[in-house]
């Protein structure tokens, strides 16, 4: 059985790898596998291909693994916190959060210093208010669920939902002042888009993410024994408290950034680690692996189908993940579901 | 097999030079003034906003929504030029567009006569059509002139309101700071409401309002109010209920002219001179 797994996990690192390559010769702009090996090799005679490969195309690519690791990580290490298979990242208020510090971003920018709307540094500003506003909402829900300095998940899971319908409002409050500019601006980043792939975007979030998976991968028994509940966890000797302060860092610094830059990508982060679970079983040294890489397999071939699907437009990547997730997660669902109730 | 290669590369560089011009455009008034100007043939993408003239822009391709245009979709059309309104976005993407060989303009596009001028003459000087600019600058300010000497004599400025769109009730209605409410302050109108953006307004607060003319965006929406409440306004008892196109009202064109004139109509109840 162990083989078998491992066997698994490096088909489908072979797959991922392979996705990575195919994708690079997929794009509205036309340019053939040949074309890229010219390019490569004789990058200036191919100077608009070598930009469009190296500015454009492979950094977007490689935004799309590190944010669905991201979101394949953070969803499983989600679902062994709450120990409920419906939680994903959003259900601690990263999305809602990262929407209300968009929206108030949107609707105080003009009265901001210019340093922060025109310029260099204005790239930052959309970036960090969706960052600082999910890092706020959580330390929110946080606090409301931290009694005698322990986090009562159930709480933590009430909270998030209460303060996700008060953001809510917020952002429904929004569309009423807002500039018809504002508001399509405002929809286009809820569908999200890998379009601001750059390399210094990858730069801030590649360490991150890094960061995440070590710990993750760090904890595999304590998350394991986590499944099992918390006290169960604590009487073998489990730092229970301190895990989930941990666990939900890492889960906030990592669909932080990934929403900061790409907007809100909805379904990936629930729907991995039920698929892997589905594969390898519930034991995290092979689940966390596996949501990893399917992570990053689902979103970088959702975004080859949103950038060339109505080429030359594009579509939000949300709206892919949505119409290929959702009828996954019930096919799943539905075939599971004699196991279930036996 | 190398002759045919030949070939075909020597037809496609003909096919090519049949375009002046790889023309991108994008923003629907920019579409319009290129178009206007004789350069239809030169347009190989425009963005979804460019909805007139329908029978010329409907085959052209599409190149998404003017705030989120797509990198690769633009490159691929592999333009010359690209004519892009100074609020198009991502503003990072369209700024290195020159490093790639493409002649790049940001065009004014903001909500005045001012604005629509500076719009035409911009793309022209693009286009290198001065001339035909010049002459459609000198009718719209002529046009406009006499519009103004109509408007200035008027003694009762009409409360107006313009409906964006109605269903189940709820109704978008355009505040003071949008296009379509900057539009009702030229033709000699006052805006009904108060407000500075679109906001949902009930059909209650609208006869509260009682304004003198009623204009829909949508002409269904005109033309299906039998028995609504708000044929009771005073805009409704004396028939003073019109529609006009979105782009026209609000896109401030090289039809600017044109919209402000029949808006004027609609205002003073088609009783002016130049009014059809």
């Amino acid at each position: 059985m162990k083989k078998n797994i491992k066997t698994i996990l490096l088909f489908v690192l072979f797959i991922l790898i392979a996705s990575f390559i195919i994708n690079i010769s997929i794009g509205a702009f036309d340019i053939s596998f040949s074309e890229i090996i010219n390019t490569l090799l004789k990058p200036e005679e191919n100077m608009i291909n070598h930009k469009v490969l190296f500015d454009i195309r492979i950094p977007r690519i490689l935004l799309g693994l590190l944010v669905g690791i991201a979101f394949g990580v953070s969803g499983t290490m989600m679902q062994t916190l709450f120990r409920n298979p419906l939680a994903d990242p959003s259900i601690i208020g990263v999305s809602a959060g990262a929407s209300a510090g968009v929206v108030l971003f949107m609707m105080l920018g003009s009265y901001l210093p210019l340093i922060f709307t025109q310029g260099t540094l204005s790239y930052f500003s959309l970036p960090l208010s969706a960052f600082f506003g999910a890092i706020i909402t959580i330390a929110a829900i946080y606090k409301l669920a931290t009694i005698y300095n322990k986090v009562a998940v159930t709480i933590m899971l009430l909270a998030g939902i209460a303060i996700n319908s008060l953001l809510g409002a917020l952002i429904g409050l929004f569309s009423y002042v807002s500039t018809d500019e504002e508001l399509r601006s405002f929809t286009f980043w809820t569908m999200g888009s890998l379009a601001n792939g750059e390399m210094l975007n990858i730069m801030v979030i590649f360490p991150i993410v890094l960061f995440v998976c070590f710990f993750a991968m760090n904890k595999k028994v304590e998350l394991n024994l986590l499944l099992l509940g918390e006290e169960e966890a604590k009487n073998v000797g489990v730092n229970t408290e301190r895990l989930k302060k941990q666990i939900i860092v890492c889960v906030s610094l990592a669909i932080g950034a990934s929403v900061a830059f790409c907007g809100i990508i909805g379904f990936v982060g629930l729907v991995v680690p039920h698929i892997s679970r589905a594969i390898v079983g519930s034991n995290h040294k092979y689940l966390l692996p596996l949501s990893a890489l399917l992570g990053a397999f689902i979103l970088i071939w959702a975004d080859a189908i949103a950038r060339s699907i109505i080429s030359p437009a594009e579509l939000p990547i949300g709206i892919i993940t949505a119409i290929l997730g959702a009828p996954f997660f019930l096919f799943l669902l539905m075939k599971n579901k004699q196991n279930t109730l036996l | 097999m190398q002759k045919f290669k030949i070939l075909l590369f020597i037809l496609s560089l003909t096919l090519l030079g049949a375009k002046e011009h790889r023309l991108v455009t994008v923003g629907g008034s920019i579409t319009e003034t290129a178009i206007a100007l004789g350069h239809e043939g030169d347009l190989i993408g425009i963005d979804l906003s460019s909805i007139y003239p329908k029978e010329i822009v409907k085959d052209i391709p599409k190149i998404g929504y003017w705030l989120q245009l797509p990198k690769e979709g633009i490159l691929s059309l592999k333009p010359t030029m690209v004519l892009a309104s100074e609020r198009s976005k991502p503003k990072k993407f369209l700024s290195v567009l020159p490093s790639y060989g493409i002649t790049t303009h940001f065009i004014s596009d903001g909500a005045s006569i001012e604005s629509a001028k500076k719009k035409i003459m911009q793309v022209a000087l693009a286009l290198n059509e001065k001339e035909k600019a010049q002459r459609i600058i000198n009718r719209i300010e002529k046009n406009i002139s006499i519009l103004d000497a109509h408007i200035e004599k008027l003694t009762k400025k009409p409360k107006v309101l313009f409906i964006l769109n109605r269903r189940n009730g709820m109704m978008m209605a355009a505040g003071k700071e949008t296009k379509a409410g900057t539009m009702i302050k030229l033709a000699g109108g006052i805006n009904a409401v108060s407000f500075k953006q679109f906001t949902t307004i009930s059909e209650e607060s609208i006869l509260q309002m009682n304004p003198d003319v009623i204009i829909f965006s949508n002409k269904k929406n005109k033309d299906n109010l039998k028995d609504h409440s708000i044929l009771a306004t005073s805009a409704g008892i004396n028939k003073q209920i019109f529609s006009m196109d979105m782009l026209l009202i609000s896109g401030f064109t090289v039809r600017i002219d044109e919209a402000l004139s029949s808006l004027t109509c609609m205002l003073n109840k088609n009783e002016l001179t130049f009014c059809k």
